[in-house]
């Protein structure tokens, strides 16, 4: 029988299911291998139960949070699908902010109809098997990760750096360009698909297991970087990983 | 060993003809840098090029190289994969060509490499002098790389209007053959030469503050000097040294699986001792957590563990980690710091 | 062009096929495989270990368990660590894997002939060293006192425990055991396996020691055997890094300049002592 698999989404722009329907050529290789029971964009029909759930957005109402509960009860594997699931992403960055003002400036005078919450990773909610980074997800990996999951296991997450693919593909050095990158502190595994294209990394995969940010913070500050351009870029993605900044700044 | 000459009017005619009989690979422009691509017509080729961003010795040990065709369903069925076809690599320095004969020399060591080695046998490697140093991190002059004694086929050296060529294996020469390109050798283009080489021997200097025979007995006495703790404090463990490198060849293997979850590929990725998980077992102990004790693992292993085991260093001096560390950690001033400048 | 010996264009990576006889759950998170190549005997030394593979998940090194005598049928004793440690767990009696090896140098048996045992081992240490002390008791006219240190963290997370069982009652050996955590219904040692030293009576000058255990073990260990006043030469011990490619390329289990994968896993604490990384 094959998996029962659903994909699900909370805040965020849907871009990940997007990359999930344009797999064009493996599609048809894909639903052979497992059977989609709930997929928002693409079929109605609800399932029950789940093999494998993938959950895209951020957790940012109690409805929601309530909603992506009860996914984990029917699912053996919940995978966290992109950015705003895996890191809280740029709907995190309203975090930073009096959440009261937030609504005011986003929904004017009907802002007591939308009630929100700061902003939470899924894991912020419920336990996650595997969290698959990046804005949006690649789909190299997530056919990887699906097919590790149909063998029964769950894979880990890269321990490189995007560093070490950029390098693998040849590339010039976006820092040789005088651009800076986050490549050297972000965790890998999208094919260092932006600096390829010449834009720098922005660290939507999250961070690397131990990242040397006082270091990094100084090779910012060296191009001449201000505490603030320093903070916005490390926290565009990361507000939740806040980083200290203080150390490297103070006179 | 033969003496010939070729113009620069015809690399093009000679880029043509040799790839014709092999898959070509050469130094090429990428944005404001060079990499080694293959070169399928002439004008793509970029012969005055300072450094690549990877070395040559890459294109032999190719990263996620398929090693063994997997079925899932039946590991009897489990099949090698011993890949190579006739290549030459044009234009290699001789740092680079000294990085190659490392790797032979390291794939070789019982047990033998077969999927390199296989790959090594169908490759002739034509080598080209260089006239200066490429950055300021070269330690080519310090290591002896600048020149080449062997581990080549042909050499050339860049006269100005013309290269200078020295044939060094029956395989060069056979390459050659009765191409039209080449003419012996001039007592004039004999003079030539020498007045290059002289020029040559002008513009590399000693970047070092000792001599590169102390460097083992200077890093071994320096194991724990807090320079390492100094170096491991901006190492951003970004692997780039070590994947810049012509002479790493660490590597991991891992399964790539098809979606039809019947057949696969087992596949050997490039590694780095500088990734934090590198030394790790699975029961989660690390054996090298540090930052700084893997910086000092690389050198240590460039200039002291393969000087014990082969009696050589295995840094080619060619300064690409110094050149591409986005942390600014210079393998020149570090020697330079354990040497006592 | 390369010029070598005629270069063997056969893969060192490709894996033999073996088939699960046997499997037998040791604790919570051991299990016990026998196994048995398809067409030939392991032929291993004590202490080597071999590359387990399982097409689609990968490699991973696994200590073979069983005596050289016998090694048609094979025994790998397998915690549930690793990516393919976990798949391994689900296998089943039939279910075939690939093998690379055996690998490492192995125990040199030959240097420890008419000698004292002592085996210092903890935790899964048990698992490469129990080839040895099989050897041993196989053997064992070839030795004088055989004495076996076994610690572990718990009374349940001992491995084999119906042969520890035998071995205590057998004359031929002296096991002696101790828990660092007790459980309800153990009567014995509690403590490090430091601990059970002060009880052991040695012969300084004609003891040969071997520790298998935990990387934290092996400073403990050395320090009471020097104490006892053995040879730094014949104190041997087999020690664990990330033997990812078994041929000594990987770069992967390196301690300093040695590849413990080809030069060990087992090493003489004379020959190690120097070699920072070690221990």
């Amino acid at each position: 029988m094959k998996p029962k698999v659903g994909v699900f989404s909370f805040t965020s722009c849907e871009g990940c299911q997007l990359t999930i329907l344009n797999l064009e050529d493996e599609m048809l290789d894909l639903l052979g291998a497992i059977e989609i029971v709930n997929f928002r964009e693409a079929i109605d029909e609800r399932g029950h139960e789940y093999d494998v759930a993938f959950v895209e957005g951020s957790i940012t109402t109690p409805e929601e949070a309530e909603e992506v509960r009860e996914i984990r009860e029917r699912t053996k594997i919940l995978v966290a699908l992109g950015a705003c699931a895996t890191l809280g992403g740029i709907n995190a960055i309203k975090n930073r902010h009096d959440l009261h003002q937030v609504r005011r400036k986003v929904y004017g005078d009907g802002a007591h109809h939308f009630p929100t919450e700061a902003t939470q990773r899924v894991r912020d909610v419920v336990p996650v098997e595997y969290e698959m980074h990046g804005c949006p997800i690649s789909k190299r990996e997530f056919l990887q990760v699906t097919k590790t999951l149909l063998l029964g296991r769950v894979p880990r997450p890269s321990p490189h750096a995007v560093c070490t693919e950029c390098k693998t593909a040849g590339n010039v050095c976006l820092f040789d360009k005088g651009i800076c990158c986050l490549g050297p502190i972000t965790r890998a595994g999208c094919g260092a698909i932006c600096p390829t294209y010449g834009g720098d990394c922005v660290a939507c995969r999250g961070l690397v297991d131990e990242p040397n940010l006082a270091s990094m913070i100084e090779i910012m500050k060296s191009k001449g970087m201000s505490r603030q351009e320093v903070e916005d870029r490390l926290t565009q993605f990361n507000t939740l990983e806040p980083v200290d900044l203080e150390p490297h700044f103070s006179s | 060993m033969k003496t010939l000459v070729l113009s620069k009017m015809d690399v093009p005619g000679l880029v043509e003809a040799l790839g014709e009989t092999a898959r070509l690979i050469g130094p090429r422009k990428k944005e404001h840098q060079f990499v080694f691509g293959q070169i399928t017509k002439p004008e793509q080729l970029a012969l005055e090029y300072p450094t690549t961003i990877l070395p040559p010795s890459r294109q032999l040990f190719p990263n996620d190289e398929p090693l063994v065709r997997l079925r899932l369903d039946d590991v009897a069925a489990s099949r090698e994969i011993v890949e190579g076809e006739k290549t030459i690599l044009l234009g290699v320095h001789p740092c680079d060509v000294q990085g190659i004969n490392i790797l032979d020399e390291v794939f070789s060591d019982s047990p033998p490499d077969a999927n390199y080695l296989t790959r090594r046998s169908q490759t002739i490697i034509i080598a080209l002098e260089c006239q200066a140093p490429c950055s300021p991190y070269n330690l080519c002059f310090d290591k002896g790389t600048y020149r080449l004694e062997w581990g080549y086929d042909l050499l050339m050296i860049d006269l100005g209007d013309r290269y200078f060529v020295f044939t060094r294996t029956g395989a060069g020469e056979e390459l050659i053959g009765d191409l039209p390109f080449f003419r012996a050798a001039t007592p004039a283009d004999r003079e030539a030469l020498g007045r290059a080489r002289e020029t040559q021997a002008g513009s590399f200097k000693t970047r070092l503050a000792g001599p590169v025979n102390r460097l083992p007995n200077a890093l071994k006495e320096a194991y724990d000097d807090l320079l390492w703790e100094a170096v491991g404090r901006r190492c951003l463990s970004c692997e780039t040294c070590t994947n810049v490198c012509p002479t790493c060849y660490c590597f991991d293997v891992a399964d790539e699986v098809e979606l039809d979850l019947v057949n696969g590929t087992r596949c050997r990725q490039w590694d780095s001792c500088q990734s934090c998980t590198f030394a790790e077992v699975a029961g989660g102990e690390n054996f090298r957590p540090r930052p700084s004790e893997r910086q000092r693992h690389r050198l240590f292993k460039k200039e002291v563990y393969q000087y014990e085991k082969y009696g050589r260093s295995a840094c080619v001096g060619c300064g690409r980690c110094s050149a591409q560390c986005v942390a600014s950690i210079r393998l020149n001033e570090m020697y330079n710091q354990v040497l006592g400048g | 062009m390369l010029d070598t010996a005629p270069i063997s264009r056969k893969s060192l990576f490709v894996p033999e096929a073996a088939r699960i006889l046997d499997v037998e759950p040791l604790t919570a998170r051991e299990k016990l495989f026998r196994v048995s190549l398809n067409d030939r005997p392991l032929g291993h030394r004590p202490c080597q270990f071999v590359e387990v593979s399982i097409a689609g998940i990968g490699e991973a090194p696994i200590s073979v368990s069983s005596s050289p005598a016998s090694s048609e049928i094979f025994d790998l004793c397998v915690r549930d660590v690793g990516t393919l440690t976990q798949a391994m767990h689900r296998l089943e009696p039939g279910d075939r894997i690939g093998i690379r090896g055996p690998y490492g140098n192995g125990f040199p048996v030959e240097k420890i002939i008419g000698k004292d045992l002592l085996f210092v081992c903890g935790g899964l240490g048990l698992a490469p060293l129990r080839s040895l002390i099989l050897h041993c008791i196989e053997n064992r006219a070839s030795f004088r006192r055989l004495t076996v240190l076994y610690g572990a963290k718990r009374p349940s997370e001992r491995l084999y425990r119906e042969e520890l069982a035998a071995w205590a009652k057998d004359e031929r050996l002296d096991l002696r055991e101790t828990v660092d955590v007790p459980e309800e219904g153990w009567t014995g040692n509690v403590g490090v396996i430091t601990t059970l030293f002060r009880a052991v009576e040695v012969d300084p000058l004609e003891t040969v020691a071997v520790i298998v255990g935990p990387p934290v073990m092996y400073k403990f260990a050395v320090l009471e055997l020097l104490q006892r006043g053995i040879m730094e030469s014949r104190i041997y011990m087999s020690l664990e890094r990330r033997m990812r490619c078994g041929l000594g390329k990987c770069g992967h289990c390196q301690m300093n300049g040695i590849y413990v994968c080809q030069e060990g896993p087992v090493f003489c604490y004379s020959d190690v002592k120097k070699v920072k990384e070690a221990l």
